[in-house]
């Protein structure tokens, strides 16, 4: 069973629905079977419910938050909890620091009220043999207290550089942690459309076992100015599937939409969610697989459109499908 | 659903624990809180967290009476044991898990699955969604935040000083300036922060269910908290 692989963010998706079935099952089990687990799940969830406390929920967490989180009356109570919490807490922190502060005044002025009279009164009444080197002295150690004092700063910037320095990796830690997560769930998917093309194919009479399904792949790029650059795709009589690679440009969403419409007119035949990119050195590819029979002889236009931002369309690809 | 005038507080002599609802005899419950134990006297802390855990689960998959799930798969795995003997599972909380699915599958599949008990409507009103306090008239949302946090005082009291001084440094602060404490507070307490996250809500949890239990005890607001409450609040 794995254990301890699934990042802080995959826990979180969990918790607001946001996984893939299979995922979530799993999660399900460890939920109940593995102590580790349980209390880390419940750690992830208390940061959550303060994190939408303070308002730093954002986008499509903050979404889901309450669209499915607060939908139970009990997670409400915890968000209710969570409130009072922070409240008692923020409350003793302010009075915490009004008592320290008010302790320091009081102590300083007392201090120093006895001491200003003793002191001026003792310094002037020293002879100036001993006045004059006392005060050179004086002079002396409040110039090193300086020296010392930039030097502490210069230590405290370098210090906090480090730390900053040290919060990156460790945030670069956690999203690789993160990724980690998304590939695995990522690969699950595949493997369960692996399996739903194979249980297509048994249920059509053909044996899986024997007869692997014939997949046409076919590399499409972004869209050009130029309506004459449009692809071909001949597809034989007998291939069951098309898997479409696109190259995918700029910087985007974790979770994609795919959209075939029809041209002229631009009627959408088919749709699908939730395709994961797969980066390849510094190429992010998508691979979109539909079956054959969705496709006849005419144009397309596929796009790739951003589900989180009101699937606003991010590259297109055109192409003319010729069945054989 | 079962309507929750149902359950009866069964006492386990043994262990001072007890059943939300009745098992249909003593033995049972005793018999499940053995095999939950699987060998070590936990006092009833395995079953208590395991309930927890159930009503957890149920919440999560958005069933409108989690407690009333847990106990009815706590319920058929008592049966079980006391029909069986024994059960063949790699841990008693796998056996718990794989029953806990077929209760949800069979609350999926009841036609009547959303429709609220008798207790549920009265505790939300009109509103299906929203929990409001049972006499609302009698009750501001400014006097029930005010009731909270006096509870909350009154929970902190009765935790030791040095859990409630960890629960104040661990949660103060925003962002940044959090991360910056808890880190200090690990090295300070020698814990791994991971330790010091799972001792922080091991606090927080009891300090949750004393609030609820708190709340519910006042007189002019919701049982809501009541029917809700972990298994620890019971």
């Amino acid at each position: 069973m794995k254990r301890n692989t699934y990042s802080n963010e995959v826990i979180t998706r969990y918790l607001v629905g946001a996984l893939a079935s299979d995922e979530t099952e799993r999660l399900d089990e460890l939920s109940l079977t593995d102590d580790e687990f349980a209390e880390r799940l419940q750690s992830v969830e208390n940061d959550l419910v303060d994190e939408y406390v303070r308002g730093e929920l954002q986008g499509n967490l903050l979404e889901r938050f309450e669209s499915s989180y607060l939908a139970s009356p009990t997670n409400r109570e915890k968000v209710k909890f969570a409130e009072s919490l922070q409240r008692t807490v923020d409350r003793r922190a302010g009075a915490e620091g009004a008592k320290n502060a008010e302790q320091s005044v009081t102590h300083d002025s007392a201090v120093s009220r006895g001491y200003r009279s003793s002191w001026w009164k003792g310094t002037f009444a020293l002879p100036k043999t001993v006045l004059w080197p006392a005060m050179a002295v004086t002079a002396f150690l409040l110039i090193a207290s300086s020296w010392l004092l930039v030097q502490d700063l210069r230590l405290r910037q370098l210090r906090d550089r480090a730390r900053a320095a040290n919060d990156v990796l460790a945030l670069q830690s956690e999203k690789q942690q993160a990724q980690l997560g998304e590939n695995q769930i990522a690969l699950a998917e595949k493997q369960r459309e692996i399996d739903e093309l194979r249980r297509t194919l048994e249920r059509s009479g053909q044996s899986s076992e024997t007869e692997e399904p014939n997949v046409i792949p076919v590399v499409l790029e972004p869209q050009t100015r130029s309506i004459s650059t449009i692809k071909t795709v001949s597809i034989p009589a007998e291939a069951d599937f098309v898997a479409f690679q696109l190259e995918l440009e700029g910087d985007d969403p974790a979770d994609y939409q795919a959209i075939l419409k029809s041209l002229p007119g631009q009627q959408t035949v088919w749709k699908r969610s939730g395709i994961r990119a797969q980066r390849r050195e510094r190429v992010k590819l998508l691979v979109v697989t539909l079956r054959t029979r969705v496709l006849a002889s005419r144009n397309y236009i596929l796009e790739v459109a951003d589900p989180r931002n009101a699937g606003s369309v991010l590259s297109s690809y055109t192409f003319k499908i010729v069945r054989e | 659903m079962r309507p929750l005038s149902c359950a009866v507080m069964t006492d386990a002599s043994t262990t001072g624990i007890q059943s939300k609802r009745g098992f249909f005899n003593e033995t049972a419950f005793h018999k499940l809180l053995a095999w939950l134990d699987g060998g070590e006297d936990s006092q009833g802390g395995k079953y208590l967290e395991m309930r927890r855990r159930l009503v957890s689960y149920f919440q999560r998959k958005s069933c409108q009476s989690p407690d009333d799930l847990a106990d009815e798969t706590l319920d058929r795995v008592a049966r079980r044991l006391q029909e069986e003997g024994a059960i063949d599972s790699p841990t008693p909380a796998h056996y718990v898990y794989i029953v806990a699915r077929f209760v949800l599958l069979e609350y999926r599949r009841k036609p009547d699955r959303d429709l609220l008990s008798f207790e549920d409507l009265l505790n939300r009103g009109h509103n299906p969604g929203v929990a409001v306090p049972l006499r609302q008239d009698d009750v501001t949302s400014d006097e029930w935040e005010e009731k909270r946090l006096s509870c909350l005082e009154h929970c902190l009291q009765s935790v030791a000083p040095e859990n409630r001084d960890l629960i104040f440094n661990y949660y103060v602060g925003e962002r940044r300036a959090k991360i910056e404490n808890r880190r200090a507070l690990a090295a300070r307490l020698r814990l791994t922060p991971n330790a010091l996250s799972i001792r922080a809500c091991r606090i927080r949890s009891k300090l949750e269910d004393c609030v609820n239990q708190c709340m519910s005890a006042t007189k002019g607001f919701s049982e809501f908290s009541f029917i809700n409450r972990g298994p620890s609040g019971s």
